[in-house]
């Protein structure tokens, strides 16, 4: 077989090239979870990752994780109750969340 | 020979870039907090039970402010070790001085509230604080 010089080191190098592309664009990637947040009783206040995020059962609330290990903090607070809060991260969003909030 | 040398520098270059930020990692917050009422609470900062202070002014921060965090590498390597930040509400007179709320034992109107947070964290961290009921 002949071996043409300089050929493995210019495709070493397109290689790591092209897995460092695909590491950036893919590192931009943003990654999205939707979950039906509710909460008994009803009417709390979202709160996700610090950002007010609307009212239990108003529509899906759209979480977005940069990373697999980024974790997101959701927090549901009602007037003359205790605030409750959940750590997910992008595997573990459910579909469907209820927080039992219970009197302050 | 030259490109043999010009790729182990780059190389070099990105091993040394990676060990340098596997030693520690810095990562700014926002905190702030609210009541259940989601009005705004005055809060001095505390980590690992120290508050923190402003360098400049020697004053304590106060929410809301911006801080930056250093995690420090786990000895196991498999990540950072988390941090504990932690709030304590404060009354604050009219020259903006803190008047009530950073002597030790001295009451609050808030129950303080603490979490641990980790680098990859958002940088908003809204801390939601209940009132205290024995205070007076």
């Amino acid at each position: 077989m002949t071996r043409i010089p300089g050929h493995n080191r210019a495709a070493r190098l397109f290689t790591a090239a092209a897995i460092g592309l695909i590491a950036l664009t893919c590192g931009g990637c943003a990654m999205i979870r939707y979950v039906d947040v509710d909460s008994n009783p009803t009417g709390a206040v979202i709160y996700v990752n610090g950002e007010r995020r609307g009212t239990t059962r108003d529509e899906k609330v759209r979480i977005q994780f940069t990373t697999p290990e980024q974790r997101a903090l959701i927090q549901v607070l009602k007037p003359r109750f205790k605030p409750v809060f959940q750590y997910w991260m992008f595997d573990e969003v459910p579909e469907k969340k209820i927080f039992k909030l219970e009197l302050d | 020979m030259a490109r043999d040398c010009i790729f182990s520098f780059a190389l070099s270059c990105v091993l040394f870039s990676a060990v340098s930020c596997a030693s520690v990692r810095q990562t700014e917050f926002t905190i702030s907090a609210i009541d259940t009422d989601e009005r705004d609470v005055t809060c001095v900062i505390f980590s690992d039970e120290q508050i923190l202070v402003n360098n400049s002014s020697n004053e304590p921060i106060r929410t809301p402010a911006n801080i930056k965090v250093i995690f420090k590498p786990k000895s196991d390597g498999s990540g950072f070790e988390s941090v504990k930040l932690g709030l304590k509400a404060v009354e604050v007179g009219p020259d903006k001085k803190i008047i009530k709320g950073l002597r030790e034992g001295e009451g609050s109107r808030f129950l303080e509230d603490v979490r641990w947070v980790q680098p990859t964290d958002a940088k908003n961290q809204t801390f939601i604080l209940l009132k205290d009921k024995n205070y007076n």
